[in-house]
């Protein structure tokens, strides 16, 4: 199902202060049976955003809609979310099995539903079942989607995290919601763990096509296995779009350093008469003309390369510092006006401290941004 | 290696420790050990003279004594009602108005600071206030069932009771209901404040989660917030329990120091501490120190039955994280 957020605001009433925006103004449309990621750094209002989507946050002002049906005052219940928490909100004197069919056993609403479906099910095929049993049917498929079925009857203490992590979609996923919500699914495992169960959510969210939000602060989580991203910052949606695209075509400074691995450079310079400088110091022609300003120029580390020959609109650089962080190599290098620039070393034959050497960038991979943040172009 | 390398630690510990556990240990085997062996040993000396110390011999006579005296029987009844009727009244009470409590947002410490107060009220003070609560003439209870026309209720005072099994029953009866409500009363205090933290234990997201589903509040308190609880429920019961076996000063201040209204003889609400109390008043008769040590064995072995039964079932039923 699609969900459309209008204007959407919350405010936190602060005693003594003036109340705080946590989420501000927010518009945005979230295509039926997408994985989307809601990221951005502690604090952005992105967990805020997805309870209010929940319906465990009022709503200060602006509209949700699920579809076509507005759910803006529609309790939490009523909306038809599976919410996956952070810590998972496993109840821990029940075992995982008795967690998962908790919703279906336990909530007035979902049992009338599900026992709707018993009935049609029923009627169709003939055979007479019980709710029991037809619950139990239910909670061993979800097992199976969710690959806990050998764990069923272990606590969630006797659990790992993964397992509680999964034992936690498949209570949300048992409802048959129409949409998921999961916050910060992945924090709570070890980096490994990590990788492996984002490629597990993903897995589950393709074979069960719900439409699945998910709050993280880590970009390469929501990068590697999201369709799209919406990225906040401070309760104001900065960009949303596929992954590929807001890394290559950050709509700002802070999209451009918040994604990545390896921060990337922001260089001070100018604009004068067609001609983009770094510093003091003039590199190169623009394709496109732009009006004379002071500009912040973005570029990737990936993106920076060594003339191997002598050529044009190339750069002075003095290595400064070598990083090596597992497979990856960077170096550090000094501009003629002191500026840093990062760029990846080469394995095989490293830069050493002191080398000099002369890089070039092509216009097409820089993002240039006015010296406030906001893009103005991108060559 | 590194195994050969002494542990400088440990070294010290060895012989000082001991030095410093000294005034402790010393304490603790005066007025803790040797009167538990004492009062085992005293409990078997057959005519035992207190002043003198001497006796006649060694022989469980006491024992058979007070297990077939009627009156021990008697403290052993009202002490079992105050352990197991009592306690889980007030246990129920305080967990009802602990949810209450854990509800509201305004208010709370204002209300949690009246349920606090019978805590630091004397228990001899409270138990007179509840014996004149509960007086036949001018007491506030049969004031109050007056405004709705009931007549006055002998709560206490036990008329007519000399000669009739009947009416001694009928005031034995109501006798263990002023005694019921007393403690519920005295309970309060201290069972709602430990409740109403174990209520803050619990993680708020359970709730949260329970409430995306559309599970009704009293679901919810049935099948989340009270298995989460039973940690604090047990505590609560266990040490009550103990704390039970041992009433006595509220006892003496509701029924008077004959333990039941006047013109009864039968020690109609005696406790067990009150029968080995007796038994110690009367230290100059042969053999009642005896008498009080065999009781207070017999109370000892109690509680240790009823502590092993409650640790066994407590792994069974209650939740640990």
């Amino acid at each position: 199902m699609k969900v459309s957020l209008e204007r959407l605001t919350k405010t936190f009433d602060e005693k003594g202060k003036s109340s705080r925006a946590a989420v501000n103004r927010l518009n945005a449309e979230i295509k039926s049976g997408t994985l989307t990621g809601l990221l951005g750094p502690s604090g952005c209002g992105k967990s805020t955003l997805l309870f209010m989507i929940a319906g465990l946050h009022s709503t200060t002002e602006g509209k949700i809609w699920f579809g076509e049906q507005e759910v803006t005052n529609l309790p939490s219940e009523k909306r038809g979310v599976g919410l996956v928490f952070q810590n998972y909100a496993l109840y821990p004197h029940l075992t995982a099995r008795q967690n998962i069919a908790f919703p279906l056993l336990n909530s007035k609403n979902l049992k009338a539903q599900t026992q709707k479906k018993l009935d049609e099910l029923v009627k169709e095929q003939g055979v007479n079942v019980k709710y029991k049993s037809y619950v139990d049917s239910l909670v061993a498929e979800t097992a199976k989607l969710v690959e806990i079925s050998d764990y069923l009857d272990r606590k969630p203490s006797e659990l790992s995290g993964g397992q509680q992590q999964r034992v936690a979609i498949a209570r949300a996923l048992i409802k048959n919601p129409s949409i998921l919500l999961l916050d910060e699914p992945l924090s709570n495992l070890d980096a490994r763990l990590r990788i492996q169960t984002r490629e597990e959510i993903r897995r589950i969210q393709q074979r069960s096509g719900i439409t699945t939000i998910f709050v993280t602060h880590d970009q390469e989580e929501a990068l590697s296995i999201c369709d799209e991203v919406i990225i906040l910052k401070e309760g104001t949606l900065q960009q949303q779009g596929t992954p590929q695209d807001v890394y290559d075509h950050p709509s700002n400074q802070f999209v451009a350093q918040f994604l990545g691995n390896t921060p990337i450079n922001i260089l001070k310079g100018k604009i004068e008469s067609g001609k983009l400088y770094v510093g003091e110091t003039e590199w190169l022609s623009l394709p496109k003309p732009l009006p004379d300003q002071r500009v912040n120029v973005g570029i990737r580390a990936e993106h920076v390369l060594a003339a191997s020959y002598p050529r044009q609109q190339t750069l002075p650089v003095k290595v400064v510092k070598s990083f090596r962080t597992g497979g990856a190599f960077t170096a550090e290098g000094q501009l003629p006006d002191g500026q840093t620039l990062t760029f990846l070393n080469d394995r095989n034959d490293p830069y050493r401290e002191n080398d000099l050497l002369r890089v070039y960038v092509r216009p097409q991979t820089m993002s240039i941004f006015d010296d406030k943040g906001d893009r103005i172009l991108e060559c | 290696m590194l195994r050969k390398k002494r542990n400088p630690a440990k070294a010290r510990y060895d012989n000082s420790a001991y030095l410093y556990l000294l005034p402790a240990f010393l304490l603790m085997g005066i007025f803790t050990v040797y009167p538990v062996i004492n009062t085992f040993v005293t409990s078997f000396k057959h005519d035992f003279q207190f002043l003198t110390g001497n006796y006649a011999g060694l022989s469980a006579t006491h024992y058979l004594d007070v297990v077939s005296d009627p009156v021990f029987r008697r403290a052993l009844l009202n002490t079992m009602f105050i352990a197991f009727v009592c306690v889980p009244g007030s246990m129920l009470v305080s967990l009802v108005l602990a949810l209450g409590l854990h509800s509201i947002k305004r208010l709370q410490g204002f209300y949690l600071t009246i349920f606090y107060l019978p805590q630091v009220t004397n228990v001899i003070a409270a138990g007179l206030v509840f014996s004149f609560i509960f007086n036949t003439h001018f007491g506030l209870m049969n004031a109050v069932l007056g405004w709705f026309g009931i007549e006055p209720v002998a709560w206490i005072s036990g008329e007519g009771i000399v000669g009739s099994q009947e009416r001694y029953n009928e005031a034995y009866m109501r006798s263990l209901f002023v005694l019921f409500v007393n403690n519920v009363w005295d309970g309060l205090s201290l069972h709602v404040l430990l409740f109403l933290g174990g209520l803050q234990n619990i993680n708020k997201q359970y709730y949260e989660a329970a409430s995306v589903d559309g599970v009704s509040k009293w679901t919810v308190t049935r099948k989340i917030t009270l298995p989460l609880l039973s940690p604090t429920t047990i505590f609560i019961f266990v040490t009550s329990v103990i704390f039970a076996f041992r009433a006595y000063a509220n006892v003496v201040a509701l029924f008077g120091g004959s333990y039941g209204p006047p013109g009864d003889n039968s020690k109609m609400m005696i406790t067990l501490v009150g029968y080995i109390m007796d038994a110690l008043g009367n230290y100059l008769t042969p053999g009642a120190v005896s008498s009080a040590g065999a009781a207070a064995v017999v109370l000892v072995l109690m509680v240790m039955i009823v502590v092993f039964l409650q640790l066994k079932l407590t792994k069974r039923w209650v939740f640990y994280r």
